[in-house]
Formats: structure tokens, sequence, C-alpha cells
């Protein structure tokens, strides 16, 4: 069964931590994919399993507690749940470059820029000394660093925020990836900084042709730079579609709770904000049916017996809400007024 | 809306001292706080934004003196409070509260939440016995929380129950001005919503003005009837909300409305991004002349040799720029 593959395809993955309080559903049962070049973004509230569904794919997962209890994640031909550790570090060291929300946690806070890179791509790539250094360089420059050769002299504290970023980026790109994982990658950041960042992302999508998977809980983060959208709910996808479905013709109460809950900046008028009651279910008793139930709007008796399957409304857009089904009352959003 | 002015700030001037070495020559000082004016009238919401460090909460805790200013007047319904004894300031702190960013840290995790009410109460001897606990119930429903939840601890609590038990205090001794420093941006967006309408809503219940501390520009066009922006300490741009996002004039806000992304692709996809180069300038140094100069795409000679002042572009438009 030869077929075109994705770059990445995640099957029905499920990473459970299990702590003394019991069993943390924190992914169950995630399905997405990207191609290459490609960006997705991955979207959803904080705890709601963005993160643990990247370190499952980088199988960064801290273990115990953690473990993927199912699923696979096929990259370049490979099922990387069964991949041996030493194999991994080489896909995690060459093929995929991942970026964190804070880049002092990946930065090794003794050790100068350019060692730090330049050991990278010593071990990884087996570049000689000189030759490593040029690479630091030329690639710290493509990130907008000045004086990149004084730079690489420097300790990470002696970079800005947005430049420990820049760095950490320059850093993720050094062995040419496939797939750049980027964690939240300007929430930290001031948005002069955040703009500067996504620029810089785009101009790299553009020159290098790396895909990219970009989390954040702002969904104006990602308008601009993907092509295809996740939202993420209680460790699950509830809806995923290009830019266009998800922005344009959204079709699962989350996601219209999402865009309506957040004021934009280019509103003409002051309307009142639509908050979503309520507060995201608990992930060690995970609830029986759709995870959305206590605080859905539109919620039926069926919505808390019964988990939702998924619908695809058009090629691609994927929703999974009970709302969708044929018997089901209809609800819509309407993008001026309110969730009806 | 032209209410009476509630707060004055005049020339406001607040510097930390940096501790040095004992041979160093120059005291060398934290610039957070660099002379800014404005006013505050009754029932309204001053947003004030700005980016990391440009000094919103130090402006905020020097009003109230949390911090004593360096130098300049803050006028509490017209009478100058920084002359205050610690008796008359007592008086002050009542009508102005504060809430803070971090819902946790700033409530005391042994006291239940019923005494964490109660404690203004008590300070100002407002109410005893059953008549507190009437309050503290009567305060927990305004802000959507049960009476029951009176005898929990706060870590029972989540991020925006927490933001409401603080909000619940400080409304306890019926302030009339509420300084917000950043009250929902540690909370998730959904939640966020949830604390503004309430805001929102208390504002129009009890005639309520705030000063709406926050770097999330589209929260605070939200929520405010008018934005001061401030860049190192100083305000750069003081008019309306709408006036701000249809005509800004400083380079600055030009550059920090051009920055926010908008939930729309096709908008996304055909913006013009003004991308600003480089970092703030450090506090400890600021540049000469206009603070902004160092980043700003419109600079000129003048604006390294002096120090633009706010002044009125008309109908309220407030702007400290040399080059408009
Ligand atoms: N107690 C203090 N002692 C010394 N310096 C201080 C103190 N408080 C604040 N500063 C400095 O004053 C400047 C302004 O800080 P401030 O906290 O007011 O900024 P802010 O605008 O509220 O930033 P943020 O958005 O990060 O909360 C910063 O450079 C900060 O480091
Ligand atoms: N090391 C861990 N131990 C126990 N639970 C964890 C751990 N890491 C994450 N979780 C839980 O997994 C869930 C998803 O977390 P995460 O993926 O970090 O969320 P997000 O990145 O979307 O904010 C949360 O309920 C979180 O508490
Ligand atoms: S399945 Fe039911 S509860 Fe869940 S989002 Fe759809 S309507 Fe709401
Ligand atoms: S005064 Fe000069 S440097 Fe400052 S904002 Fe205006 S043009 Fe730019
Ligand atoms: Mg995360
Ligand atoms: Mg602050």
């Amino acid at each position: 069964m030869q077929q075109l593959h994705h770059l990445l395809e995640v099957d029905n993955l499920s990473t459970s931590f299990f702590t003394y309080a019991g069993e943390v559903r924190a992914v169950s049962g995630v399905s997405f994919y990207i191609d290459e070049g490609e960006a997705l973004g991955i979207v959803g509230e904080s705890g709601c399993g963005k993160s643990v569904t990247v370190q499952s794919v980088m199988r960064l997962i801290p273990s115990p507690p953690g473990k993927i209890v199912s699923g696979q994640i096929r990259f370049l031909g490979q099922d990387l749940v069964k991949l041996p550790e030493k194999q991994m570090t080489t896909i995690r060291g060459k093929s995929m470059g991942m970026i964190f929300q804070d880049p002092m946690t990946s930065l090794n806070p003794v050790l100068t820029i350019g060692r730090q890179m330049t050991e990278v791509l010593q071990r990884h790539e087996g570049l000689g000394k000189q030759e490593a250094m040029d690479r630091a360089e030329k690639y710290l420059e493509m990130v907008g660093i000045p004086n990149c050769k004084r730079r690489l002299k420097q300790y990470p504290h002696e970079f800005s925020g947005g430049m420990r970023q820049r760095v950490m980026i320059a850093m993720a790109l050094l062995c040419n990836p496939k797939l750049l994982i980027a964690d939240e990658p300007t929430t930290a950041l001031d948005v002069t900084i955040q703009a500067q960042i996504l620029e810089l992302m785009k101009d790299l999508k553009q020159k290098i042709n790396t895909s990219i998977i970009l989390i954040t809980h702002d969904l104006g983060v990602v308008a601009g730079l993907c092509s295809r959208i996740i939202v993420m709910y209680g460790g699950k996808i509830v809806e995923s579609g290009t830019v266009q479905d998800i922005y344009k013709s959204p079709q699962h109460p989350y996601t219209w709770g999402l865009l309506k809950s957040v004021p934009r900046l280019d509103a003409l008028s002051r309307t009142k904000l639509v908050p979503i009651h309520g507060t995201p279910p608990d992930l060690l008793k995970p609830p029986v049916g759709c995870g959305f139930t206590a605080r859905c709007a539109h919620a039926m008796k069926i919505c808390a017996e019964q988990p939702p399957g998924i619908t695809e409304i058009n090629p691609g857009h994927q929703v999974a809400c009970w709302l969708l089904h044929p018997d089901a009352p209809k609800s819509t959003f309407d993008e001026k007024g309110r969730v009806g | 809306m032209k209410n009476e002015v509630i707060l004055e700030v005049e020339n406001l001037v607040k510097h930390f001292p940096l501790e040095e070495g004992i041979f160093s020559r120059h005291h060398k000082k934290v610039h957070a706080v660099n002379g800014i004016s404005f006013q505050l009238h009754q029932g309204e919401t001053l947003g004030l934004v700005g980016e990391s460090g440009c000094g919103k909460s130090t402006a905020g805790r020097t009003i109230i003196r949390l911090y004593e200013p360096t130098s300049g007047i803050v006028k509490y319904q017209g009478k100058n409070i920084l002359s205050y004894n610690a008796k008359e300031m007592l008086a002050v702190r009542r009508d102005i509260q504060m809430i803070f960013q971090d819902p946790y840290a700033s409530l005391n995790p042994r006291m239940t939440v019923g005494d964490i009410i109660g404690e203004a109460l008590d300070i100002h001897h407002l109410a005893r016995g059953q008549k507190r606990t009437d309050r503290i119930y009567e305060l927990l429903e305004t802000v959507g929380l049960n009476p029951e939840h009176a005898n929990r601890f706060p870590h029972e609590f989540s991020g925006g129950q927490r933001q409401r038990i603080g909000i619940a205090r400080s409304l306890s001794v019926n302030p009339k001005l509420i300084i917000c420093d950043e009250p929902i941006s540690a909370l998730d967006v959904s939640i966020q919503a949830q604390i503004v309408n309430m805001l929102e809503e208390l504002q129009e219940k009890l005639g309520l003005t705030y000063l709406f501390i926050a770097h999330d520009l589209s929260m605070v066009k939200h929520i405010s009837h008018r934005i001061a922006v401030m860049y190192l300490g100083r305000i750069v741009e003081l008019t309306d909300s709408f006036t701000l996002y249809e005509k800004p004039l400083h380079p600055y806000t030009q550059a920090l409305l051009s920055a926010i992304p908008i939930p729309d692709p096709d908008i996304e996809a055909a913006r013009q991004r003004q991308v600003l180069k480089g970092n703030v300038p450090s506090p400890i140094d600021p540049p000469s002349g206009c603070y902004f100069r160092t980043r700003c795409p419109k600079a000129q000679e003048v604006c390294a040799l002096s120090t633009p002042e706010l002044i009125e572009q008309g109908n309220n438009h407030w702007v400290a720029c040399h080059c408009i």
C-alpha cells in the first residue's frame, strides 16, 4: 500500500500521565497530518493538550509519569512510537526542530551561544569546527541578529527575550529540519517583538520550505501564518480545517466561543463579549460524553452520554459535535450577532 | 461624556535607585515613570497600555502611594493626596482600590474567602457580626460566586474564580475608583470575557471609575473610553479608543496597532505589517530627547535634541511627537 505520504501523520494518539491521584488523560485519540512545506496551527486554551501532543511527537514526554498509551506517529516512513531512544535522538537533532515558549529552559546558561550552536552541527552534521562556526553565523544572520560574530561569543542571559527566541529559531533550523515545531513561541513576548518573530517565521517558511507546527492560544497569531488549523479541547480535536473553514464557517460551539470571547482590534463598535461559561474539564475525570457539554449552550441529552463522532463537512473540514447529526436541531454561528 | 474629574495626575515621576558598587560615582536609577499627566473622569474607563516594563504598574502603584513618587502631583477629588498623612490616606485607600494580575499571589492562602473579603470591612470598621456575614454573601453573589464559597480557601478555586474573589474584596469598601493592573492577563481567553463583562456590569451598576492597565490593546480598546499609550515611562498618545484605532498619530501607536494580529485570514493576508526594529531601550539609560527615537521610522535630528511634549492636536487628542 504505497501512497503519497504525509510528512507527519499522527493516528489515534493517546497520552496519559499516571499520577498518584490517577490517570490524567492529557491527549485522547488525536489524529492529524502535516505535509511538506505546510504550516499547521494548533489552538486551544491552556491545559487542552497542545504541548503534550507535540511532545509526544518528539517523544519528549517525561516518563514516568507520562506514557504514550496508544496510537501511531508516522514520520519519514517510521513509526516514532516504536523507535528506540537512540534513533529518536538523531531524528530530534536532524529532522525535527523545536522552539519553546521560554527559550531559557532550552538554552544552556553556562555555554556561549556559539558553542551551543556548533556542538549541534558537529554532532549531527559532522562539520568541522570552523565550518560549524560559519554555518552558525549564517543562521544567526538569517534570523536577524546583528553583529553575529560578537554575539556568538555571548551567553544566553546577554540576549533580550526576543533575541533569545531568534537564537532558538536559528538553532532549531541549523540542520535544516523537515519539521519545525513551535510551542507558543511568542506568548512570553511583547506584541512588537511577537510581530518580528512571526514575520521571521513567515519569511523562513518561504525561504527554506520547512513544515511548521505552530501552537498558540491566540487565534490571531495563526491567522496570518498557517493554512490549516486544529482546535483542541479537553485533550481532543474538536474541529479542524483550513483557515477559511475555521474563521469563516466554524461549526463547533467551542470554536464559536473562542472567536466570540475575544474582542477584535478592528471592531467598529463596542459589542458585548460572549464569554464561555464555566471552566475546562478536569482531565483526571474526563466527561463521558462530549467534553464541552457542561459549558455548551447547545448541549442536548445525548451530549452528556456519548462522545460525538467526527463529521466531515467538506473535504478536510472535520467537526466532532452532535449538532451535525441529521436529527439535531439547527444552530449556527452568525459572524455579527451571537451564537444562535 | 464629560463628568467631573475624580483623579488628576500631573507630571508624576517615579525613579527607583539602583543598587550599586561602593566606588561608583554616578547614581544610576531606573526611570520607571517619567512625568505622566492625565485626568480621570467620574464613571469612565481610562486604559493604560504599553509593552512590558514601560511603567504601567509603577504608575498605578505610585498613584495610590504604594510607592512614594519622586515628584509630581496626584489630586483625588481636587486635593493633592501626596501631602496626606497616614490617617488621611486611609480614607483615600478606601475610595481607590487596586486589583492585580496574579489573583493567587494577592490572596492570603491561609485565610478563608470570607475572611479575605471581610478583612477590608474590619480595617475600615464597616460591618460586624451578622451584618458583616450578610455583606460578604452579598459581595460573593455580586461577583458570581456562591455564599457557601465563603468557607473555602483560595487554592480551591480556579484562576478566574480567584480574580472574582479579588474583585469582591475590593468592592467590599464601596470604592469609587478601581485601578485594575492586568486583571485578566493570567486567565484563559474564555475566562477573560467573563471577568471583563463583569467589570463592565459593575461599572454600570455602581458608577465605578476604572484605570485599566494592560498590554493587550484589543482588550483595552474594548473596555476603555479613552486610552493612554505609554512608552518608557512616558505617555506618547492619549485619546478616545476609537480615534486611537482609526487615526493614531504617534509612530509608536501606529506600530503597536500594526503588530496586533487579527483573527481573520483575509485581513491578515492583505495587511502590510510595519515591524519595529530592535527592542525597548533600558530605562536605566534612556535615549536623549524622544525616548522612541531609537526605533522610530520617522526620527529626525530634532528628536535626539529635545523631548516632545504631550500636545493637544484638537478634540482631546494628545500626542507627544515632533513630527506630526
Ligand atoms: N521596586 C522596583 N525597584 C526597581 N525597579 C523597579 C521596581 N518596580 C519596577 N521597576 C522597574 O521599573 C520599570 C517599569 O516597571 P513596571 O512594573 O511599572 O512595568 P509594567 O509596564 O507594569 O510592565 P509589565 O507589563 O511587564 O507588567 C521596569 O524597568 C522595572 O524593572
Ligand atoms: N508532567 C505532567 N504530569 C501530569 N500531568 C501533566 C503533565 N504535563 C501535562 N499534564 C496535563 O496534561 C494536560 C494537557 O497539558 P498540556 O499539553 O501542557 O496543555 P496545553 O499545552 O494545551 O496548555 C493538562 O491537564 C496537564 O495538567
Ligand atoms: S456535542 Fe453537544 S455539548 Fe458538545 S459541542 Fe456539540 S452540542 Fe455542545
Ligand atoms: S519625536 Fe521623533 S523620534 Fe519621537 S516619535 Fe516623533 S518622529 Fe519619532
Ligand atoms: Mg502548552
Ligand atoms: Mg505590570
